[in-house]
């Protein structure tokens, strides 16, 4: 994929991205998120 | 800001905002997928959306514009197995690790050994054969990318494994949850299977969770446990060719493996060990499998169109025939496993 083209490892945007999702979720940013 | 650090900027927002319509057609397909699965009873939505995917992507010509977009969907496995983390309690993820990491170990000796062995019956390449056993035998086209440079294979022979492996990944994630179904397996038995036998880690975890969420669940722990054998393997393999004489010294060996190991894997952890530390409230928990579920959508609409029927035609007989044979050895052998052990 491209991200790696440019030097970055998908490996950890999706560490980053989900830490920060966690984080959104804790504070109660992101809530009452439905299926 | 310097010139070349308004060009990098640039170029980062650009590679960002091109995959936006790509993403979107994922979550098109992914969110009608849903609604299909809805009035279907005993179905999961993710057979539907590799289905639909598959169907647009083998049928007609997809404009370039969704392209990098549909190639996120890597990127969405990724993310939605460290979110799946939080859901799992790290005494449970040890349990099952424990239990799938003997698994893996009997899968991979398996596997190897099948493939080699076939390989050198239907006279396919050594390489190329390496590349097969590895691919079947750890995870799929990520062992095959990371063992390609490593044995140093050309790119033809590269590119035959990857769609031998996709073709039969492709066959087992609508194959197993039916034989599943039949047989009324066990989640538990599912789990592993899924995670044990499917080489593909997509294809694994999306025949788990077509199956159930427990099942999914387990086989995307047993997968885990596979993919982080695979700078391991991948370094046996390069040590040996390498004593051959066939390729390269291998100089740093902790690097290597340092280089092909998973590291989302590691993200996988962190979010597990927060949850069981008591981070997340039982409602933040339910939040959090409500968001990987909807990343997981993503990631498998992108497996559908990823699955081109065109490429896997080029494959040829033999390596069909040793992917095929390895395939079905491996899935008795660990079917027959799992009824013993559980």
């Amino acid at each position: 994929m491209k991200f790696e083209q440019i030097g970055v490892s998908t490996d950890w945007i999706a560490v980053i991205l989900a830490l920060g999702l966690g984080l959104l979720v804790k504070l109660g940013i992101l809530t009452n998120i439905p299926w | 800001m310097s010139t070349a650090e308004t060009k990098k900027s640039k170029s980062l927002l650009g590679t960002i905002l091109e995959k936006v319509p790509g993403i979107i057609l994922l979550f098109v397909v992914g969110y009608i997928s849903k609604i299909i699965a809805s009035y279907v009873p005993h179905m999961e939505y993710v057979l539907f959306a590799i289905l639909i995917g598959l169907i647009i992507g083998n049928t007609m010509k997809i404009p370039e514009l969704f392209i990098p977009g549909i190639d996120t969907y890597e990127l969405w496995l990724k993310l939605g197995i460290v979110v799946l983390g939080a859901r799992l309690v790290l005494q449970n993820v040890l349990k099952i690790g424990k239990v799938g990491i003997i698994l893996v170990l009997l899968e991979i000796s398996v596997s190897l050994i099948v493939v080699e062995f076939l390989a050198k019956k239907f006279n396919v390449s050594n390489k190329l054969g390496s590349l097969l056993a590895m691919g079947t035998g750890i995870c799929g086209v990520s062992a095959i990318i990371g063992a390609t440079p490593a044995i140093d294979v050309d790119e033809e022979e590269s590119g035959l494994a990857i769609a031998t492996v996709l073709i039969f990944s492709a066959v087992t994630v609508f194959l197993y949850p039916i034989i599943g179904e039949i047989v009324e397996m066990s989640n538990q038995i599912f789990g592993f299977w899924a995670g044990l036998a499917v080489d593909n880690t997509a294809e694994s975890l999306a025949t788990g969770f077509a199956f159930s969420e427990k099942a999914g669940q387990i086989a995307t722990i047993t997968k885990l446990s596979r993919n982080a054998l695979m700078g391991v393997i991948i370094l046996a393999y390069a040590l040996f060719y390498a004593n051959k004489g066939a390729t390269q010294k291998v100089e740093h060996k902790g690097k290597f493996v340092w280089q092909k190991f998973p590291k989302f894997l590691i993200g996988f952890l962190i979010l597990s060990l927060l949850s069981t530390l008591g981070f997340f409230s039982a409602e933040q928990i339910t939040d959090m499998k409500h968001l990987y579920k909807w990343i997981f959508m993503l990631s498998f609409a992108g497996v559908g169109f990823r699955t081109d029927f065109e490429k896997m035609k080029e494959i040829g007989l033999k390596s069909f025939f040793v992917g095929f044979g390895g395939e079905v050895v491996v899935s008795i052998a660990t079917l027959i496993t799992l009824y013993f052990i559980f």
